[in-house]
């Protein structure tokens, strides 16, 4: 069976080995092009290259279209699921070795590329995005969450091709789940927010590295307002902010320190290692069961 | 003909108009995540995927080529027809696309400008002709390697491949103005795209940040830059005016390519027996 899933799979295997091998090098190069550089030349070097890094969190969605969707599809497509169901390796150990072995494989490449993000993003102290806490995208690429991400787009995609058992419907399946998925993660509900109650602090300025959620203004009398300073509504918004100060209010911050990172890494792990499962184990289950 | 094309593509025209519907929905409420709009660029490879790459190797793959090439309707028949009707579609769908991205950078709030690396391809005319091309690309592949999956597999890189390169390109499609830092900080007029970044040497000549950094390297960058007179920051730009010209540029491109991989789809299809 291993030797099946990799003579079946290779192809994903070494092109996925490939893309790591290319990021890498280009990421160490860069990275070491950044050694002794400060202020804006830092700054610049990394801008540079942000643009491309920007992508990351869709690198997943490549992975569970190519490694997750063909993997029940094609089977189910070509009917060679009737030659392979048949044999006396059973339905159910074919499922769980090819799930594993797979599912393995693509968290390991996704934890790579994280380890790889994050060790350049050490080149780049300082520079604003260049943080693995408050950007968003760096947070997906790094860590832990980086490696569940991959598996969640593959479990989504074997699912996709369970249920539609044809790879083009399969493909787009797993394009609209995977980007349905993050646009509700991060636009509807904001979850990151969610993972812990953040701190709340009178300020000048965060604190390192702090991902600031949100912010409002205090009045005098201690009184929190959301949106716009009443004894401000009339100033123009060249000089809204000193007529907020004028007024004595001071403005709070609400933030999730930075050595909250690995807390909230876990936290989207976990959420999404189980809807992983929840996504492609009835799937399993229907394929393991339903006649040939 | 033009039956069997929509009878074929129907499903791909259907999800496009409901997904460029929805999009439309999406940014005038101005519902759009960040991270979402750093993925805007990689929209054309959809249509290379959906569009494009079954075209031909849909019909290899399950050889009913065999059928629908030993009909009455001669082979190029077929594919000029194919070509036609499914590229119009595609050209229309990306015009529609970039006008709805055009609006939504128009609007106050949006987070980016229109000549911004993550909207410039999507937005305007030159949508339009990415999607084309892409069209182009994931037809010619199929053609070459005659199976979905690699076919998408290649589309998907080349694409990648595309999008860096237009990337790299876009700051050469004119002469960039430069603007000086002085005593109110750096002049650059707002919207314009920034194409590069560093320092002026004591001759007036500009040097990039990282030409300027290994002349000093090993020493303390920011004395040593002061002492070899690098005292004026200056920063490369296009104006916000010229990205009507940048589109056609782009434009004009990209239907050479697309010309091109179609021309290698053709040749595939008409010439090549099985």
């Amino acid at each position: 069976m291993v030797w099946l899933t990799w003579r079946q799979h290779r192809a994903q295997v070494l092109v996925t080995a490939g893309f790591l091998v290319l990021v890498g090098v280009l990421l160490l190069v860069h990275g070491l092009g950044a050694d002794g550089l400060t202020g804006d030349a830092l700054t610049a070097r990394f801008q540079s290259i942000y643009t491309y890094v920007s992508w990351l969190p869709a690198v997943p969605l490549v992975a569970g279209l190519f490694w997750g969707a063909p993997l029940l599809a094609r089977e189910l497509e070509r009917g060679t699921h009737r030659l392979a169901w048949t044999q006396s390796v059973t339905r159910r150990r074919w499922l769980a070795t090819k799930l594993g072995l797979l599912g393995l494989a693509v968290t390991v490449a996704g934890l790579l590329l994280g380890v790889m993000v994050s060790a350049w993003l050490t080149a780049f102290d300082g520079v604003r995005s260049a943080d693995r806490f408050s950007d968003p995208v760096m947070f997906g690429a790094t860590g832990v969450a980086g490696g569940v991400w991959w598996l969640f787009a593959f479990a989504i995609g074997t699912a996709a091709g369970g249920l539609t058992r044809r790879t083009l419907p399969a493909f787009a399946v797993t394009i609209a789940v995977f980007l349905t998925a993050m646009f509700a993660m991060f636009a509807v509900f904001q979850v990151r927010d969610l993972y812990a109650e953040p701190e709340r602090m009178l300020a000048e300025g965060p604190p390192a590295d702090a991902f600031v959620t949100d912010s409002a203004f205090v009045s005098p009398a201690g009184v929190e307002v959301s949106g716009d300073v009443p004894e401000c509504a009339t100033a123009g918004r060249d000089t809204y902010l000193d007529c907020v100060d004028e007024a004595g209010y001071r403005s709070v911050l609400y933030y999730q320190p930075a050595d909250r990172y690995w807390r909230f890494q876990w936290t989207e792990a976990g959420l999404l290692a189980v809807v992983s499962v929840l996504l492609a184990g009835p799937v399993a289950y229907r394929v393991a069961r339903r006649p040939v | 003909m033009l039956w069997l094309t929509w009878r074929q593509h129907r499903a791909q025209t259907l999800v496009t108009v409901v997904l460029i519907a929805g999009a439309a929905l999406l940014l005038v409420l101005d519902a759009v995540p960040f991270v979402l709009v750093k993925t805007l660029p990689v929209v054309p490879v959809f249509v290379g995927l959906f569009w494009g790459v079954p075209l031909l190797a849909r019909e290899y793959e399950r050889g009913t080529d065999r059928l629908v090439w030993t009909q009455s309707v001669p082979r190029s028949r077929w594919l000029v027809v194919k070509f036609t009707v499914l590229g119009t579609a595609v050209v229309l769908a990306g015009l529609a696309f970039g006008a709805v991205v055009l609006g939504w950078t128009a609007s106050a709030d949006a987070p980016v400008d229109r000549f911004s690396d993550e909207v410039f391809g999507v937005s305007g005319v030159v949508a339009g002709a990415w999607f084309l091309a892409v069209f182009t690309l994931g037809a010619a592949s199929g053609a070459v390697l005659r199976r979905m999956l690699p076919a998408m597999a290649v589309t998907t890189a080349v694409f990648a491949g595309l999008v860096v390169g237009a990337y790299l390109a876009r700051g050469h499609y004119a002469e960039p103005e430069v603007a000086l830092s002085g005593a109110h900080g750096m002049a650059v007029p707002a919207d314009a795209l920034v194409t590069g970044t560093g320092v002026v040497g004591p001759a007036g000549d500009l040097l990039s940040w990282d030409d300027a950094m290994s002349a000093c390297a090993g020493a303390e960058p920011v004395g040593c830059m002061r002492d070899r007179g690098y005292e004026q920051q200056y920063t490369l730009y296009q104006p916000a005016d010229r990205y009507w010209r940048f589109q056609w540029t782009e434009t004009g491109l990209l239907l050479v390519i697309a010309l091109v991989l179609a021309g290698v789809t053709a040749r595939q299809v008409v010439n090549r027996s099985r």
